[in-house]
C-alpha cells in the first residue's frame, strides 16, 4: 500500500554523502503527517488508524526544493509503524 | 548536441507510472504528447516523411525510429496514437516557415463538413470497432519496445475533436441550434466508437497508460458551453478513465485551451493526469498549486519560450518550474504541448539536461549511493 502525507518538519542530521556523480546529499529526518492513499490504490480507503498519524522517515536531500515544508510526499507501508 | 548527462540515465517506465499515480519518483520523468517527425529526423538522421505505411518495412522503420529517439533522450515510454479509419474534413495548407520546415503546414477545413443532415449521418461509413483503427501498428510498437520502456497511447484525437473534424467548426456551431438531435447523435456515436477502441488497446500489456488528446478551447475559453461539455463530452472521459482503471492503468487527458471553467468537472471524471498548459492561459506552476493534489500535472514548459527564449532566461524559467512543480511528485517535465518543428532544439535539450541535473527526488534512507 502506498501512502501520501504532508511534510511538516525537516531536521538535518549533519551526515553527508557524495554519490557516484559527485552530488553531495544530506541526511534529514522528515516528519510526515499521513493524509491519504496514493491514487494507485483505486477503490481503496485509507485505514482509519493511519489517517493523521505523524511518522518520522529518513530522506537524503541535495536540491533546495527538497527542503520545502507543507508539500506532499510518498510513503511505503514499511516506513509506517502502527 | 545531446547533453552527455542524459547518457548516464536509464529509461524506466515505472518512473512515469509513479508520477501518474501522484507519487514521487527517483527523478522527474520527461513527458511529451509527441515530438514532430522533423525533429526526430534531424536528431536521428533518418527520413520519416513520405513513408508508405502499407509496407511492413516502412512501418517497422517508423516504429524503430520512435523507439530510438525516445529511448535515446531517456523518455521512459514511447507515445503513439493510432488514427480512426474514418473520412475527415479535407485539409487546407499554407507554407511552413519553421526552422525544420515540412514544406506545407495544414489544418482541417473549418467552414464545411461531411455530415450536415441525418441522412449524411446514416450514410457515413462508421466502422465496426475491430476495423476502426490500425491496431497492428500499436501491436508492432508493443512488440518492439524495450522491456524497461512502456507505451503511452490511445486513439489519435478525442471525442470533441473528431466531431469537429467530421462536421467542421462553423457547421457544428450552427447545428447545435438548428439540429441539436443530430449533434447529440454525433457525440454519442463518436464517443462510443473511441471508447470501444480504447477497450481493445488497454488490453495490450506494454501499453502502460491510456491517453486521449481532446482540445476543447482557445486561450479565451471553451469552444462550446461548459454545460454542453458536461452533458455530451465529459461522460465519455469517465468511461475512458474507468476502462484504464479496470486494467490498473492510469488515464491521461491532453487538452488544449482555457479550461478554467470546466477543470473541476474534468477532474471529477477521474482522470489521473492532465497535459497541455500555456503560460498565457495558466502557467503550469499555477495549475500545480490549484489541481496538483488531485491530478498529476504533465509538461507545461511553454512552447513559445521553448521556441524563442534566450538560453539564460530559459534556464531560469525551467528551474522555476522544477522547483515549484516537482515537490510532492505527480509531475513530469516537458513542453506545454509538443516539441514542434519550430522550437529551439538547444532549449529543448537544455530542458532535459536540467531535468536530469535538478530533478532528482529525496532518496530514502536505505538507498545505495
Amino acid at each position: 500500500m502506498v501512502l501520501k502525507g504532508i511534510v511538516v518538519k525537516i531536521k538535518k542530521t549533519g551526515r553527508k554523502k557524495r554519490d557516484r556523480r559527485g552530488i553531495l546529499w544530506e541526511e534529514c529526518i522528515f516528519t510526515v503527517k499521513i493524509t491519504k492513499l496514493s491514487r494507485r490504490e483505486v477503490g481503496k480507503t485509507i485505514p482509519r488508524e493511519l489517517l493523521g498519524k505523524e511518522v518520522k522517515v529518513v530522506r537524503w536531500c541535495c536540491h533546495d526544493w527538497h527542503y520545502k515544508l507543507n508539500v506532499e510526499t510518498t510513503l511505503n507501508m514499511d516506513e509506517v509503524v502502527v | 548536441m545531446i547533453p552527455n548527462i542524459l547518457f548516464l540515465e536509464r529509461p524506466n517506465y515505472n518512473r512515469l507510472i509513479t508520477i501518474l499515480w501522484g507519487e514521487e519518483p527517483d527523478r522527474v520523468p520527461f513527458y511529451e504528447h509527441f515530438v514532430d517527425n522533423e525533429v526526430i529526423e534531424y536528431v536521428l538522421s533518418v527520413k520519416l516523411r513520405g513513408l508508405d505505411f502499407s509496407k511492413r518495412e516502412h512501418r517497422e522503420l517508423y516504429i524503430r525510429s520512435l523507439i530510438r529517439f525516445y529511448k535515446g533522450l531517456r523518455y521512459d515510454y514511447v507515445p503513439l496514437e493510432i488514427a480512426l479509419n474514418i473520412p475527415l474534413n479535407p485539409m487546407v495548407f499554407t507554407e511552413d516557415t519553421a526552422r525544420l520546415s515540412r514544406g506545407k503546414r495544414g489544418w482541417l477545413r473549418e467552414h464545411d463538413g461531411l455530415i450536415k443532415t441525418f441522412e449524411d449521418f446514416e450514410n457515413y461509413p462508421w466502422p465496426e470497432v475491430e476495423e476502426a483503427a490500425d491496431y497492428d501498428l500499436m501491436k508492432l510498437l508493443c512488440k518492439l519496445v524495450p522491456d524497461e520502456m512502456g507505451v503511452v497511447g490511445g486513439v489519435g484525437g478525442g471525442i470533441f475533436e473528431h466531431v469537429v473534424w467530421i462536421m467542421g467548426y462553423t457547421p457544428l456551431f450552427r447545428l447545435m441550434y438548428r439540429n441539436r438531435k443530430l449533434v447529440e447523435a454525433m457525440f454519442y456515436r463518436v464517443g462510443k466508437l473511441i471508447t470501444d477502441v480504447q477497450k481493445i488497446l488497454v488490453e495490450y500489456d506494454k501499453l502502460v497508460a491510456l491517453r486521449m488528446g481532446d482540445d476543447l478551447g482557445s486561450k479565451n475559453g471553451t469552444f462550446v458551453s461548459p454545460a454542453f461539455l458536461r452533458e455530451h463530452v465529459f461522460p465519455w472521459y469517465r468511461v475512458a478513465t474507468n476502462t484504464a482503471h479496470k486494467h490498473g492503468k492510469p488515464f491521461i487527458l491532453h487538452s488544449c485551451g482555457n479550461l478554467k471553467a470546466v477543470m473541476e468537472d474534468i477532474i471529477e471524471t477521474g482522470i489521473d493526469a492532465k497535459h497541455s498548459f500555456e503560460d498565457v492561459i495558466m502557467p503550469v506552476t499555477e495549475a500545480k498549486k490549484l489541481y496538483g493534489d488531485r491530478i498529476s500535472i504533465l509538461g507545461g514548459v511553454d512552447v513559445d519560450k521553448l521556441a524563442r527564449y534566450p538560453r539564460h532566461l530559459f534556464r531560469d524559467y525551467v528551474m522555476k518550474i522544477i522547483r515549484e512543480c516537482c515537490p510532492g511528485g505527480g509531475y513530469a517535465l516537458g513542453s506545454g504541448n509538443t516539441i514542434t518543428n519550430y522550437v529551439d532544439l538547444g532549449n529543448y535539450f537544455e530542458m532535459l539536461k536540467l531535468g536530469v541535473k535538478y530533478g532528482q527526488y529525496p532518496k530514502r534512507g536505505d538507498v545505495w549511493f
